[in-house]
């Protein structure tokens, strides 16, 4: 009888607590932001536009035909800090603005540049955002990015700027960079943090190079191919085509297609208080284009093929190194971490100093490239 | 109600184990990563050697004394004011251990899910649990850990697997952290993380076997070490040593990291219901010993009547003005040295115990 009575008091208090919708939060009563775009003002406070994608059943303005699809608003804000910019807004607009689909966060080349730690760790506060949401920086204002992608004739919607970014699997012309990782980078001492660089145009946007951070500060931006060299070395890379000068023709160009054999082997040494740092890199490639006349029938042919390759790969490799250390003294490969194997207490490792020491790294890059395939043809 | 019920072997390996995923979920991996650093995984080699010869040696100590709990023994050391300054002691440990937990945990909660809501209401659900489960008794209790506990261990395991392709043996090297005296002097105080030890001194009545014991001490110790170095090495993967930022849950952060593919993503929502139902086990866990020992205590016929009393004092404790740094300095300063130096006194209680147990033997002998 005890036990009745209490199982009753129980479902009583659940049927009370555990139902009602007087404060549900359904999605009509938010606006989904899809991208948040930041940059800095002349007077040293934030710029923060909210791109906001609109149902098609919510909008009159709807244009979109996809089902995932929906028509977009940008709003944009000044305020001192990121919250209170999103309290702006907030107030501005009739509904609750929502951080959990933003799939990008953009920032000015001129904002990453004056530091933007404050503002990463401030948004990894806010447990709305996604720890895969995209960063990305912008070679000018943010608000163009999503000007831009908002006017770029595609179909809009929330998956829109992982398309744009995928394009790096199978470009390798940068890097895929996330919340996460960045507030990582950013508060690890043994390392330093970049991101996606955005090239902005008069009509596009080319996602092409890397944002070079020392601590939270940006120091600089890398090409397309130095992206490449960094994706070898941190065995990121899934495929890119790189084009090399033709060993039988030096009037002409051969295509390749390349990829990771095997992970990278790297080997941080300390001599004479100068870092020197062995990069062995492996490399498999398909030839793609080999100009009018070739033939590699002969293996002879593709040694010859494979030689120019690794020589192009190695140069292009170092010099990347020592742009990192030399121009950015900035350790984005994260050296300074895999020299800590070799210490057994941090008093050992510390003695080092790595970050003085790192600017006069010395590196011997080798790379080995297997050409696996000659494509449909292999003699013309 | 099923005031009798004893503890199978599986049931009580998996109550002890529900209090290390419990610590675990609560932090404790932080508190060894801070004490240590990249030298936790040696530490941890190191105290999980020290830990399992002193389950061993607590099963030795413990085997001329068959049915009985630290309670039991102390009276039968030091007499009846002996036994009510042990059992106030313990009592303490486990109010610090119940209410921080709460406290904590809620919390987590309202910042996750009820940022808006009171953080009362949400502590008055945990308190509930812990009441409802203490009155229908120790069956509902194990019953409800014995359900709970492997799908719990399957998400720690799950989130290990998870972070799997991050590893690299950069993120735990200089191997011996700040030094040998870090790892193996200072880091001895790590000792504080197997306080699922002092949980041994009162399980021994609970087993339907007594002669289990030895089996069931060891089984959960081994369990509850193996994920605990599951859990350091996930963390140490995902936050390096070198990282400066710290989280209120590390592993809820890494939960939040885990996506399979575009299929699962957010993973933390289905994590964070499996936890609260661990919190709930641990809970009710907690407040069934501290019912058994003020039953003792009182020479009282009736163990949930206390059930209430432990509920209201959680609600009093809950509703002190304590902010969440004060939470933590609790949880890992006050809680650590305080099961260090518990267990120390029972350790020495079990001796002395052991000692006058064979003197009077000898007595009985020569008389």
């Amino acid at each position: 009888m005890k036990k009745k009575i209490l199982i009753t008091i129980i479902l009583i208090i659940f049927l009370f607590s555990l139902t009602g919708c007087y404060d549900a939060s359904t999605i009509e009563d938010a606006y989904y932001i899809v991208a948040m775009g930041i940059d800095l003002t002349s007077d040293d406070s934030y710029e923060i536009s909210i791109q906001i994608a609109k149902n098609d059943s919510q909008s009159s303005e709807s244009k979109s035909q996809s089902s995932q699809s929906s028509s977009y608003t940008i709003y944009t804000v000044e305020a001192d800090t990121i919250d209170s910019g999103i309290s702006i807004l907030n107030n501005y607009l009739n509904k609750k603005i929502n951080l959990s689909h933003c799939s990008a966060i953009i920032f000015s080349e001129e904002l990453a540049k004056k530091g933007i730690g404050s503002i990463i760790n401030s948004l990894a506060n806010n447990q709305e955002i996604r720890p895969n949401t995209y960063i990305l920086v912008s070679s000018q204002k943010a608000s163009d990015i999503l000007e831009k992608v908002s006017n770029s004739g595609e179909n809009f919607s929330s998956r829109f700027y992982e398309y744009i970014i995928n394009s790096v699997n199978y470009t390798g012309y940068s890097v895929r960079t996330t919340f996460s990782d960045l507030l990582s980078e950013i508060n690890d001492e043994s390392g330093d943090a970049k991101t996606l660089y955005s090239f902005v145009s008069d009509d596009n946007i080319q996602n092409i190079g890397l944002a070079i951070f020392k601590d939270d500060y940006m120091v600089g931006h890398t090409s397309a191919m130095d992206s490449i060299a960094h994706l070898l070395l941190t065995d990121d890379l899934e495929e890119c085509e790189i084009t090399i000068d033709n060993p039988f023709d030096e009037n002409s160009k051969i295509d390749l297609e390349i990829g990771i054999m095997k992970n990278s082997d790297i080997d941080v040494e300390i001599i004479n208080n100068t870092p020197f740092i062995t990069c062995d890199i492996f490399i498999t490639g398909e030839i793609a284009t080999s100009g009018k006349h070739f033939d590699y029938t002969s293996s002879k042919n593709i040694k010859i093929v494979e030689n120019a390759t690794e020589k192009y790969l190695k140069y292009l490799i170092t010099d990347y190194l020592y742009i990192l250390s030399k121009e950015y003294n900035s350790d984005i490969i994260n050296f300074k971490n895999m020299y800590s194997r070799k210490c057994l207490t941090n008093q050992d490792f510390e003695k080092v100093h790595f970050d003085d020491v790192y600017k006069d790294s010395y590196f011997d890059v080798n790379v080995q490239v297997d050409i696996s395939s000659t494509h449909l043809f292999e003699r013309e | 109600m099923n005031s009798n019920y004893k503890l199978g072997k599986v049931e009580a390996i998996f109550a002890i184990s529900i209090i290390m995923v419990n610590r675990i979920i609560m932090n404790l991996p932080y508190s060894i990563l801070e004490t240590t650093g990249t030298g936790s995984i040696i530490n941890l080699i190191y105290i999980g050697i020290i830990g399992l010869m002193i389950v061993l040696l607590v099963n030795k100590l413990f085997k001329i004394f068959s049915n009985s709990d630290i309670i039991d023994i102390s009276e039968y050391l030091g007499g009846k004011i002996f036994k009510i300054v042990i059992s106030l002691i313990f009592i303490y440990l486990y109010m610090l251990s119940l209410f921080t937990t709460v406290l904590d945990f809620s919390n987590l909660l309202k910042i996750i899910y009820f940022h808006h809501s009171p953080i009362i209401f949400i502590i008055l659900f945990f308190i509930l649990a812990l009441l409802i489960s203490n009155i229908l008794g120790l069956r509902s209790i194990a019953k409800t850990i014995s359900l709970i506990v492997p799908f719990t261990i399957a998400s720690i395991l799950f989130t290990f697997f998870a972070v799997y392709d991050s590893f690299s043996i950069d993120q735990y090297t200089p191997i011996l952290g700040d030094g040998y005296n870090s790892v193996f002097g200072k880091g001895l105080t790590n000792l504080f993380s197997f306080s699922i030890i002092l949980f041994f001194f009162f399980f021994k009545p609970l087993l339907k076997n007594c002669y289990d014991f030895e089996k069931v001490t060891v089984s959960s110790f081994i369990l509850s070490w193996i994920l605990l170095f599951l859990t350091i090495i996930s963390l140490l993967t995902v936050f390096p040593v070198t990282n400066n930022s710290s989280n209120i849950n590390f592993l809820y952060s890494i939960a939040r990291k885990i996506n399979l593919g575009d299929f699962l993503q957010r993973l933390d929502a289905l994590f964070i219901l499996l936890w609260i139902l661990c919190v709930f086990s641990y809970l009710s866990i907690i407040t069934f010993i501290i019912n058994t020992t003020l039953k003792k205590v009182t020479s009282a016929s009736n163990r949930s009547m206390f059930s209430y009393l432990v509920a209201i004092t959680v609600i009093g404790l809950c509703l002190l003005p304590i902010n969440i740094a004060e939470i933590k300095f609790l949880q890992n300063k006050v809680y650590k040295y305080s099961v260090l130096v518990i267990f120390s006194i029972s350790f020495i209680i079990l001796v002395c115990a052991n000692l006058k147990f064979r003197y009077k033997q000898k007595a009985g002998g020569k008389k």
